[in-house]
């Protein structure tokens, strides 16, 4: 029963990040993406890390993707002015994230029996990361919202209208 | 629980998904998505070595990756509001003025 | 479950973060109130920049460890520490006059200047993956912004998308390899990793820390992942450049030694050609590529290339004296960079034609003082004895010697000749070249002045009296082995 719904998240989260990367249409991409981080956070349920798959729902669905989505509406108009990047020729480019799947499935295989004790995992995950983030998580905590202190007043400032 | 092979051989197939992305695609925007799906396979990993672990703290981390996550979508998306504004008026042919 | 208690002698080790991000949001709040005159931001910036340097070196650096061991207050933190704080002084001096002539004078320069700084600081600090990782974040976001901080120019905008693409896929990187690495010790920390030893599972470790070299390879731009770089530097605002291409550096190389060395101590040795290789490759591209620029700027961002590649020599080392001359290097890189494209910055004249070779033809005659500087510094970059960039090379090549790295230091310092060519020709241009336009430059301000005065005066003294530094540099060096 685990097993099959693994594969139907992967299988999802796969097929998403494949069509997001292979559709020519960016509406296609945006809307394969969601179903991309949906199944990412049933595969957070699976792994008890339930706080988690809801931020994943919160944070990636709900604001991620909405902000992207904002961006392909304000640039991606009728006049179509595709903002590209000339990028590494197609072969190139191919093998190098083939060799980098490659050798991480070298390594996995390479460790079959790591730590493959089965243990009940934690089951209520929120009130030992509120306590986590609050104690010994304090520094990362306070330095995140910094960091996003930053990001607000860097995005207001390049994204605002000259004001003359 | 399933062994955690698994989950990290298909962490490994998103990350080289992403990783083509970025390699591959010429839109920007495109480029921005496979970047959140290298993230995402990050995440991934963290959570499965979490839990075969027993140890909360690779979720923290997860916490910290989707807060950076959220904070290089909305600069990035602000430089790309910026640049679309600046690119409207001015001639579309002279797009590249840096050589990528 | 949770043993763990907050003491005030822990926010006492933060004071100089603390200062630093009030501080950036004061200015903030001073944009508010302030219209027209905003020399008052420039102050109040240059002032905070001040104190949280005499905070800093206040503090006792006996590697006391804050906040559930996060953070570490040791002499190594505290060297670059400093330097990244010196760095920002000297910029919020030089910025001013660069932005006013373009009329972009704001408040979110200096703020963004002090929450760069602020990541460095725990970048460098930080003795946990995690905190290294968001002091990485907070100062490359910072400097997105930075970048693309002439948010009307197109160039600008390009250059800083390029950067975030560029820096957000290697974050991927990193942050995968700190996956692995979590997966393989169960700890992010790095001290319990150093006492843990040896981990778990091998391969882990392994393409953890592969990983995590790639992520860094990219942020110090070690060739191949260098691509970047040049059209960030050019792209950004001078004053920006000088800025990324020193602090930054200094930071990031920190973070990877602190990593390196006080983490994974065990793995030096077994890495050691692949550093090697890595060092050689970007030293000679770096200045190979250099050769052909007629961009003063451009040059610049490859001799920063360059300047990686003679850095790594002391990681291949992999010795205490071997990073100490990295620090001592990174000291004096600061002074002699800030100073070159401080002078290049006053050149370049307000629409950015001036910055090749041909426009400096002549300028001695008119400039004799700022020309003077512009040599110096370019005598520095290139490694001519009497001034830091001597001193540095020498340390880090003679140690490299010692260890028996004896072709690396040929291609070291085969490609210290070849530099020599590039960095000439701009002093030749000044002087033996007839002056070209009569162009009017207005005179100097009195901050930027200083500014100029004070790296003038440490590349000097750093070159002939290193002494003391060194031996900091190698106290310093000592609480990460």
């Amino acid at each position: 029963m685990e097993s099959f719904v693994f594969y139907i998240f992967a299988f999802m989260v796969v097929a998403g990040g494949w069509v997001v990367i292979y559709s020519n249409n960016l509406i296609y991409s945006a809307f394969s993406l969601l179903f991309t981080f949906v199944g990412l956070a049933g595969l957070y349920g699976l792994l008890m890390a339930d706080f988690i798959a809801a931020t994943q729902i919160l944070i990636y669905a709900g604001g991620v993707l909405i902000l992207l989505l904002f961006g392909i509406m304000l640039t991606a108009r009728k006049t179509s002015i595709e903002i590209t990047q000339s990028n590494l020729p197609r072969l190139p480019g191919a093998i190098i994230s083939s060799l980098i799947f490659l050798l991480l499935m070298v390594v996995i295989f390479s460790e079959p029996n790591w730590n493959s004790a089965t243990n009940p995992g934690v089951k209520e995950t929120v009130p030992v990361i509120g306590k986590l983030l609050m104690t010994k998580y304090l520094i990362p905590f306070e330095l995140a919202s910094i960091l996003l202190l930053a990001a607000l007043i860097g995005s207001v400032f390049i994204a605002r209208r000259e004001d003359s | 629980m399933l062994p955690i092979e698994y989950y990290l051989w298909f962490a490994a197939a998103l990350f080289a998904i992403g990783v083509a992305g970025v390699l591959l695609r010429r839109n920007v925007i495109i480029v921005f998505m496979s970047i959140e799906l290298m993230l995402n396979a990050v995440n991934v990993t963290f959570i499965a070595f979490s839990r075969q672990m027993n140890n909360i703290d690779g979720q923290i981390f997860v916490f910290f990756v989707m807060t950076l996550a959220a904070a290089e979508v909305a600069v990035g998306l602000a430089i790309i509001v910026a640049m679309y504004r600046n690119k409207k008026s001015i001639n579309v042919q002279d797009m590249n003025l840096l050589k990528w | 479950m949770i043993d763990f208690q907050i003491v005030p002698a822990d926010f006492y080790l933060l004071l100089p973060e603390m200062v630093l991000s009030v501080g950036a949001m004061l200015l903030l709040f001073l944009e508010l109130f302030l219209k027209g005159n905003k020399t008052v931001q420039q102050w109040t910036a240059f002032a905070i920049f001040v104190v949280a340097l005499s905070l800093l070196l206040s503090q006792e650096s006996s590697g006391a460890t804050g906040f559930g061991m996060m953070v570490r207050s040791d002499l190594f933190g505290q060297f670059i520490s400093a330097v990244v704080l010196i760095g920002g002084g000297l910029t919020v001096l030089l910025g001013k006059e660069y932005l006013v002539s373009r009329e972009w004078h704001r408040g979110e320069y200096y703020s963004l200047l002090l929450f760069a700084s602020v990541g460095m600081l725990f970048m460098v600090r930080g003795l946990d993956l995690l905190v290294i990782f968001l002091g990485l974040e907070l100062l490359s976001i910072s400097l997105y912004i930075l970048v693309g901080y002439f948010r009307d120019r197109l160039f600008s905008n390009e250059a800083a998308l390029k950067y975030l693409l560029l820096g957000a896929f290697a974050s991927g990187f990193l942050l995968y390899g700190i996956a692995y690495t979590y997966g393989s010790y169960g700890t992010t920390n790095l001290n319990e990793i150093r006492t843990m030893g040896s981990p778990e599972s091998m391969t882990f470790h392994w393409i953890g820390l592969s990983l995590i070299l790639v992520g860094f390879s990219f942020k110090v731009a070690l060739v191949p992942f260098h691509m970047w770089l040049p059209d960030v530097y050019q792209g950004a605002p001078t004053p920006v450049t000088g800025f990324m291409a020193t602090t930054t550096k200094a930071a990031a190389f920190a973070a990877m030694l602190r990593i390196l060395f006080y983490g994974f101590p065990a793995d030096i040795a077994e890495w050691m050609p692949l550093f090697w290789f890595l060092s050689a490759v970007t030293m000679t591209v770096g200045n190979v590529i250099a050769l052909q620029q007629s961009n003063l700027k451009r040059m610049l961002a490859y001799s920063a290339i360059a300047h990686a590649g003679y850095l790594m020599i002391g990681v291949t080392v992999g010795t205490e004296t071997g990073a100490a001359g990295m620090l001592f290097y990174l000291l004096g890189y600061l002074f002699m960079n800030i100073g070159a494209f401080a002078v290049v910055q006053y050149f370049e004249g307000k629409d950015e034609t001036r910055l090749d070779f041909e426009s400096y033809a002549g300028l001695a005659k008119k400039h004799p003082l700022i020309s003077l500087a512009m040599t110096l510094f370019m005598f520095a970059l290139a490694g001519f004895p009497l001034t830091v960039g001597f001193t540095g090379k020498f340390y880090i090549f003679t140690t490299a010697i010692n260890q028996g790295f004896v072709w690396l230091i040929v291609i070291a310092v085969l490609n210290s000749l070849i530099s020599v060519y590039y960095y000439l020709r701009v002093v030749i241009y000044m002087y033996m070249k007839p002056l070209e336009e009569e162009i009017e430059f207005s005179p100097m301000e009195l901050p930027a002045k200083v500014a100029l005065t004070v790296c003038v005066y440490a590349v000097l003294h750093l070159g002939v009296l290193p002494g003391n530094f060194i031996t900091l540099a190698r106290e310093a060096v000592s609480a990460i082995f």
